[in-house]
């Protein structure tokens, strides 16, 4: 995987679920499908992982050891489902900054937590993941949740973070990862390729968007190469956790 | 699938969905906003984190993992809590009263660290809230069918605790009389009495014999 992604960056070319584009291509490509799913994005995870993402979700805060008054960078944010409980926990005195690159997400993003009441700790700020920004040394704790199999040059996002992240700080990626169990893995796959799309198709009446989340999946690094992707960009006492049998992974990280 | 996480969600879910069904909880809440409180349970050893909001709970369930590299670290000070109880698992129920909170401390079964005020007002939150289902159900679905539901629910209630008592029964008979798997009551205490009045004589023997190797020593003399 990382060799592909070394000869696809000498060539200029990334890959775009299974399709390979110019590098350049990918960010806009990225951003449509974002901006086309992004009103009906929560429905759509409640229903594509029958709501097992709030519980991953949960299982990262549990992990993440914010309190009262950590700085937080929740990146690729979305529509603020970790934005919204970190708001509550680190209280008036910290903040939560929800950043994503695609200003639709964003913003559907600030009506839900607005919303909830969610007003005075949180900032919105529009941004690319491999190029920050914010100042160095300026959070606690980074969170990506399902965001960086989106990014074209993910070494660079990492490196980004790392730079952002307070010495101590650590950081929480959690993402589709490779399932651990052949059966498992041959479920999934129909389930992705072939249910998918067409519940794209029957909630949100957008079955190409549907089908590049899938491929966009497979084309994850797997959880061995995503771990050292994050020691390769600095990152220390990295470890990751299988979550509903590979089929995510929460990986961490800590910067000393 | 993280199960304990699972659980928690359910929860929380279901401790805001009650905290909405009374109107004062507002009032509760207000006292506990921006605290936050530690539980853990024993033997279990499971930490359940409490943040309270003037609207809401969130639980959070600090893992291991998320000490960092220190992991040796005092739980104390990595969960950074207002205030953190260690309780039995057995004692929890009696936290509802918090007049109650001394006898526990005293026979070990609570240790409280930190703001002892957080836990008062949890209390008092836990027991200011007043949920009159009937009230709830006439807002939501109008007088007769609350009352109706409410009155079966009662019958259904009763009926099952009269069934359980009746298996009781039922069940003590078959073991203690049909099957003799069991001894009765008042078997188990004439067995005891018989057990005491053996030790009784034992021990009356056991005297006897002293005397009498006493005795025999001071005649080979």
């Amino acid at each position: 995987m990382a060799e592909n992604q070394s000869a696809n960056q000498s060539t200029n070319q990334t890959h775009f679920g299974f399709k390979q584009v110019d590098e350049d291509q990918k960010e806009s490509l990225v951003a449509e499908v974002f901006h086309s799913v992004a009103a009906k994005y929560d429905v759509m995870n409640d229903v594509m992982s029958l709501g097992i993402h709030r519980i991953w979700k949960r299982y990262t805060i549990d992990c993440s050891g914010a309190r009262k008054g950590h700085q937080i960078l929740d990146l690729a944010g979305g529509t603020g489902d970790l934005t919204a409980k970190f708001s509550r926990i680190v209280g008036p005195e910290g903040s939560v900054t929800l950043s994503d690159i695609n200003p639709s997400m964003l913003e559907v993003g600030k009506d839900k937590l607005r919303d909830m009441g969610l007003v005075d700790n949180i900032k919105y700020v529009e941004a690319n993941a491999e190029d920050l920004p914010f100042p160095d040394n300026s959070f606690d704790i980074v969170t990506m949740a399902f965001g960086l199999r989106n990014v074209t040059h993910k070494e660079n996002a990492l490196a980004s973070i790392y730079r952002v992240l307070k010495p101590g700080g650590r950081l929480l990626v959690l993402e589709f990862s490779k399932p651990t169990s052949p059966a498992l893995e041959k479920i999934y796959d129909t389930y992705s390729f072939h249910l998918l799309p067409k519940m794209g198709k029957l909630v949100a009446d957008d079955e190409d968007s549907y089908r590049y989340l899938a491929e966009s999946i497979r084309m994850h690094p797997d959880q061995d190469t995503l771990e050292e992707m994050m020691q390769v960009a600095g990152f220390e006492g990295t470890s990751y956790t299988n979550l509903t049998g590979g089929i995510v992974a929460l990986h961490r990280g800590f910067k000393y | 699938m993280p199960f304990k996480q699972f659980i928690s969600g359910i929860a929380e879910f279901g401790a805001n969905e009650v905290l909405q069904l009374d109107d004062e909880h507002q009032t509760y809440l207000q006292p506990l906003s921006g605290k936050s409180l530690a539980l853990t349970l024993l033997p279990i050893e499971q930490t359940i984190q409490l943040q309270f909001t003037d609207s809401r709970i969130d639980i959070i369930l600090p893992t291991e993992s998320d000490r960092g590299l220190n992991s040796d670290t005092d739980l104390d000070n990595d969960l950074k809590s207002d205030c953190h109880l260690t309780i039995q698992l057995s004692a929890i129920a009696q936290l509802r009263d918090s007049n109650q909170l001394t006898t526990l401390i005293k026979q070990d079964k609570l240790d409280i660290k930190g703001d002892l005020s957080v836990a008062q007002h949890l209390s008092a939150l836990v027991n200011g809230l007043d949920l009159d289902l009937t009230e709830i159900l006439t807002n939501k679905i109008g007088d007769v069918p609350a009352h109706t539901i409410m009155g079966t629910a009662s019958s259904v209630i009763n009926y099952a605790k009269y069934v359980k008592q009746h298996l009781d029964i039922t069940l003590g008979e078959a073991l203690i009389e049909e099957k003799q798997l069991v001894a009765s009551p008042l078997a188990l205490a004439n067995f005891s009495d018989e057990v005491t009045d053996t030790r009784y004589w034992c021990d009356r023997l056991a005297a006897r014999l002293a005397i009498l190797e006493k005795q025999q020593l001071a005649g080979d003399k």
